[in-house]
């Protein structure tokens, strides 16, 4: 969630609160939750790390994945065909934590077969093929993770979520990654428009990179020849005295 | 050999990461690339948080020099009692040699160096070495100084000890302030200092040599600043040409204001609902059958063994429609728009006022916006040229609802702008219909409808 009221223009406090976020995916009272916000500032790893209890599954969601990727199917073995669960009945079994990134790109078909799993513990289940009834065990907990806004999801699937999280900043610790040089050029590149702004991955790529190559030649291999430019005199002008 | 891949997006500096204090409100960038109407070709404006370069390969030493406004010059100009060009001059050559020590150089290119030598040329032809003296001084520190100064060679001993002594004080004085201060760049105050003595020093030196006192146009057409007057596009703070007519095709060829197209503004509407299903199946998504190479349906096995997918035929194309006077779009019209491209149609209107426009995208991947974003930006064209080329850039097929009349600035038809549209949709492979209703249609059966262009 975050606080973006009464900022002072010239300040550039944080406006990701990724103390409540962790708390919040932390909690067990906590079961399904979306995460969004742009790419590059940690939505999938806080998904994977914070208060993990349990096993995790995790899967991208493309258009083309079908809702029994999710569930499970039949496989032909031997002469038969034998039932095979897929991540989300494993994840309801065992309390573990499924994490779905791309949350928008699902199909209607993946998407309607979520309705079941955000449910309420009451109301959580899900039939099977094979006949048998599988409810959620106790910790199972389900994380979406998009770069949308949940206006883009439909009403239904979004009224379902406990929580909605929107990340506007790199976590604190992945921000600690970068050094000194790159970091205050990195913070003011976040709130840039979509086509300027530049994710942590970025700012991390050009960090590594730059050790062997040079911070000029690193730029240029990360974000391409003009982008690179534009972006390696903004640093050095950025660090100019004034 | 083909033509490089131009991407203006590429090309947007970054004067967040430049200026002094940290502020979350982006920059706006504009492209000053076909814009001959503006004065230069790079302008910054601190206060109101614009930046005007132009976004193509080569001109990254407009964008330099002008993030160096952003980092070292102040969000304002103080009032002077003198010409205040003076001091544009000597800023633009504090902040190149500022540029220089830093090794980021202000480096023209042959053709723009050879543009400013030939302004300089014509300073001195028309006896007004005020312009030229102010020119070479804004030169310092850029790879054009030299240029500018090489047309003093032809001028008589007087002129050429008047010019180079002032270049050569306001350089020295430049650097010796920088190297006190043991910063890149000499403290404005010391510019501003060094602009008024230049002003009281040239002016009855020049009236001693029969040269005029003052520059001959108004200080409100030179622009924001950029002395230098690199790039070719149009004219500059010390260009020539301009004489005070704004509109008109001058002797020099100029075309005029109704000649040229207004600013397009690019912006998504929120895109809050959901594309309808087109005649009961779902966007985008292949069918399941039993030949195939990779199966990705294996829980049919049982049920009829079409376990493999073949893709679905997915029409899409990008429609512009032209939402300038009777012309309109209401959501039942996109979503006939989207039905008939299987939901993968881009969808943006577009209108203009007075100098600008905006195109607002309705619709994309599915889905659309709400009614209430569907209400024209204005009532006029002005932006059809620039608007063409952004549906030129899109994936075919593509549509463009108009009636075919085109204007440019002030809402005027022109013969000019309606050559170059009708050469971008030649060009870009765009067919023009009349309704929303022929748009589908020719969706629908991609490609095979008669249209009207």
């Amino acid at each position: 969630m975050t606080t973006r009221r009464n900022r002072d223009p010239k300040e550039l406090a944080p406006v990701t609160d990724w103390g409540f976020h962790e708390n919040v995916l932390r909690s067990p009272n906590v079961r399904t939750v979306y995460s969004w916000g742009p790419p590059g500032f940690g939505k999938t790893w806080a998904a994977y790390h914070v208060g993990l209890r349990g096993p995790l599954f995790a899967l991208t969601l493309t258009e083309d994945t079908p809702a029994a990727e999710l569930r499970g199917h039949y496989l032909p073995v031997g002469t038969g065909m034998e039932w095979r669960d897929g991540p989300a009945i494993l994840a309801l079994r065992l309390g573990a934590r499924l994490v779905i990134n791309e949350l928008t790109h699902g199909s209607p078909d993946v998407l309607s077969l979520l309705h079941p799993l955000l449910e309420n513990p009451d109301t959580a289940r899900l039939t099977l093929p094979t006949g048998e009834t599988v409810q959620p065990a106790r910790g199972f907990q389900l994380i979406a993770t998009d770069n949308l806004p949940p206006e883009e999801l439909p009403p239904a699937l979004r009224d379902r979520f406990d929580c909605i999280l929107e990340v506007r900043e790199p976590h604190p610790a992945a921000l600690a990654m970068l050094d000194e040089r790159l970091r205050g050029a990195a913070m003011r590149s976040f709130t840039l428009e979509p086509d300027r702004r530049i994710s942590l991955r970025g700012w991390l790529s050009v960090q590594r990179l730059s050790r062997e190559f040079g911070l000029k030649v690193a730029c240029q291999a990360v974000f391409g020849p003009a982008r690179g430019a534009q972006i390696h005199d903004g640093l050095i002008l950025g660090e100019a005295q004034n | 050999m083909s033509t490089p891949r131009n991407v203006p997006g590429h090309h947007k500096p970054f004067p967040e990461l430049v200026e002094p204090m940290p502020d979350p409100r982006p920059y706006w960038i504009i492209d000053t690339v076909g814009k001959p109407w503006l004065p230069t070709n790079g302008m910054t404006s601190l206060a109101e948080r614009k930046l005007l370069v132009p976004l193509v390969a080569g001109a990254r030493s407009v964008a330099r020099h002008e993030l160096a406004h952003v980092k070292w010059s102040p969000k304002e100009l103080p009032r002077v009692d003198f010409d205040l060009r003076y001091l544009m001059a000597v800023e633009d050559a504090r902040l190149n040699l500022g540029l220089a020590w830093i090794d980021l150089a202000v480096l023209l290119t042959a053709e723009e160096r050879a543009h400013v030598a030939r302004l300089a040329r014509q300073d001195l032809a028309e006896r007004d070495l005020l312009a030229f003296v102010l020119r070479a001084i804004a030169a310092q520190g850029t790879n054009a100084e030299e240029a500018v100064l090489r047309e003093l060679g032809r001028e008589p001993q007087a002129v050429r000890d008047l010019a180079y002594g002032h270049v050569r004080r306001i350089r020295i004085e430049l650097l010796r302030a920088r190297r006190e201060r043991r910063a890149p760049v000499a403290s404005f105050e010391t510019g501003l200092a060094l602009a008024e003595e230049l002003s009281r020093r040239l002016e009855p030196e020049l009236e001693r040599l029969g040269f005029a006192r003052s520059l001959p146009f108004p200080l409100q057409l030179a622009g924001a600043g950029c002395c230098l007057g690199h790039g070719g596009s149009g004219g500059h703070g010390l260009a020539r040409g301009r004489k005070g007519s704004k509109a008109g095709t001058g002797a020099s060829g100029e075309p005029s204001e109704k000649d040229l197209s207004g600013e397009l503004r690019i912006v998504v509407a929120p895109l809050v609902h959901a594309t309808p299903a087109p005649r009961g199946g779902q966007r985008g998504r292949g069918r399941a059958v039993s030949e195939g190479s990779l199966p990705r349906y294996l829980h049919r096995w049982p049920l009829d063994r079409a376990i493999f997918r073949r893709a679905a035929c997915v029409r899409g194309g990008a429609v512009l429609i032209d939402t300038s006077g009777s012309m309109s779009l209401d959501a039942a019209g996109i979503d006939q728009i989207l039905f008939a491209s299987s939901g993968a149609a881009l969808i943006a209107i577009y209108s203009g006022q007075d100098k600008a426009g905006e195109l607002r995208i309705v619709a994309r991947d599915g889905r659309r916006a709400d009614a209430k974003d569907l209400v024209p930006f204005a009532r006029g064209n002005i932006v059809d040229e620039p608007a063409l080329a952004w549906l030129a850039r899109q994936s075919g097929p593509r549509l463009w609802i108009s009636d075919g009349g085109v204007t440019g600035i002030g809402d005027t038809v022109s013969a000019l702008v309606n050559a170059r549209c009708m050469e971008i949709v030649a060009q870009g492979r765009i067919r023009r219909v009349k309704t929303v209703a022929e748009a589908a249609g020719f969706l629908a059966r991609r490609g095979r409808h008669a249209g009207v262009a």
